[in-house]
């Protein structure tokens, strides 16, 4: 096992039933029976508590506040026009091949809908696409929907889980969501995503390497204030999953889709990465797409 | 000395930045760093006048003031110069070379930043111990620049432009 395999205090703190999405309870000392961290530890302590129980208030306020911190990651690294580019590409694929139909994308994961926020803002696509952010998390939902509400920005925000939603979806897209699953849960996540028949989806996660622990901790324990966004922020990049792990995943779970790596690494110097991302666009769609997006992109050998 | 008084103003300029950063979750936000900019630096200047104030009426001698500042000049330049270099590559338009910029430079420059400060002061004090008034003073200088930004985010008040500018809105 490797030595960055263990969880983020937001896996710990929050959980729900993965069927329903219903909000689990979170006794204290379990969480602190699977953090193998003092830093961790001390941050579960300093949440208030009900019977034992960790106050969900308190934890949703201070997700929400890590959230807002952990945005800066995707404001420096210039995430926003790096998915606008890749989406721009996918969907001028999909017209390319006669998809005519105005098309859903879902953000799974959406957190308080940065993403999604900043492409409507900048009027990606539009009247091209309809934007969806999904997060178990109402109240990231709810900030995400003020947000939205206080910019005039045509996103929708729900409560919900993004593979079981009662809407077709013609493309999904993440950021930073694929190394919470860990393992078998991987290659469920890309089985439940191709349940959904998507058009196309691309999923962004920081790029693994060497380098990604050290660079990570410079990144968060320079930047962020509250703990949780600094180590959450820390472990979630050296936890990030490797290329070959991501691509076998998306292998096993995606077969209709042709594959592509966003961004990969380049062996001599891992450092010149932050983030990579892995690709799925429909088959007739993807010779266009490669065509179209001028970054560097691997066609991943089923 | 008008040099590290221009050095000191950059720096509550950068901490002005950096206090704001991370706490507005809009999207489009630029009225608001530039407010919390000017903020830092009318907060910064304030502090300095009355900085100058206590050392005319505690009649310091401006003239070791001004050799200890001499002193301090190489470390501080130098360091202040490394962070204004590495917005040549910042400047590059492609994001992998910013977000690389950010991690590598950026980051390490910012922890590193108290360090520099606490050197440069023990550096050029150290053939003034003697002069207790002006060591004294200098040293009331550099806990302001260290302390500058655990002001600001006691202040809150970006944390608070911050809530004000989605309400307003």
């Amino acid at each position: 096992m490797s030595k960055w395999e263990r969880p983020e205090i937001s896996d710990l703190i929050l959980q729900y039933e993965p069927d329903t999405g219903h909000r689990i309870p979170v006794l204290q000392q379990d969480a602190l029976e699977q953090c193998r961290s003092s830093y961790a530890r001390s941050v579960i302590r300093s949440i208030p508590l009900q019977d034992g129980h960790l106050c969900p208030e308190a934890v949703d306020q201070l997700l929400v506040t890590a959230h807002g911190e952990l945005q800066r990651l995707w404001e420096e690294f210039f995430h926003g026009p790096r998915v606008a580019k890749v989406l721009t590409a996918l969907v001028g694929s999909l017209r390319g091949i006669g998809v005519e139909r105005s098309l859903r994308v879902v953000d799974i994961g959406c957190g308080s809908g940065y993403l999604l926020r900043w492409l409507s803002a900048h009027g990606v696509l539009e009247g091209d696409v309809s934007w969806v952010g999904v997060d178990f998390n109402r109240a990231l939902i709810e900030q995400a929907r003020a947000l939205a509400e206080t910019e005039q920005l045509s996103v929708t925000f729900k409560v919900a889980n993004a593979f079981k939603l009662e809407e077709p979806v013609d493309i999904f897209v993440s950021s930073g969501v694929m190394h919470h699953f860990r393992g078998a849960a991987l290659e469920r996540f890309f089985e439940a995503q191709a349940a959904c028949e998507p058009l196309a989806f691309a999923h962004f996660d920081p790029q693994s390497s060497w380098a990604t622990p050290l660079g990570s901790f410079l990144f968060h324990f320079s930047r962020m204030r509250t703990p949780l966004a600094r180590y959450d922020g820390w472990l979630s990049a050296a936890r990030a999953h490797s290329g070959v792990v991501l691509e076998q995943a998306a292998r096993s779970g995606c077969a209709e889709l042709s594959l592509l790596r966003y961004h990969p690494p380049i062996s001599w110097f891992p450092l010149a990465r932050t983030l990579t991302g892995i690709i799925g666009v429909k088959a007739s769609a993807a010779e266009l797409f490669y065509l179209q997006l001028d970054e560097p992109l691997r066609k991943v050998e089923r | 000395m008008i040099h590290l008084y221009l050095l000191a103003t950059l720096l509550t300029g950068f901490i002005g930045f950096r206090d704001a950063a991370g706490r507005n979750t809009k999207i489009r936000k630029r009225r608001y760093y530039v407010e919390c900019l000017l903020r830092a630096l009318g907060l910064g200047q304030a502090v300095l006048c009355v900085l100058m104030f206590l050392a005319i009426i505690c009649r310091i001698d401006l003239d070791v003031i001004q050799l200890i500042a001499e002193r301090s000049l190489p470390i501080y330049l130098s360091y202040t110069g490394l962070v204004l270099c590495t917005f040549i590559p910042y400047a590059i338009p492609n994001w992998e070379i910013k977000s690389v910029v950010t991690v590598l430079v950026f980051g390490p420059l910012t922890l590193l930043q108290p360090v520099v400060i606490i050197a440069g002061a023990g550096y050029s004090i150290y053939p003034y111990w003697d002069r207790v008034l002006e060591v004294f003073f200098v040293l009331l200088g550099t806990l302001f620049c260290l302390c500058f930004e655990y002001i600001l985010d006691k202040l809150q008040w970006s944390y608070r432009a911050a809530s004000l500018s989605k309400a307003e809105e």
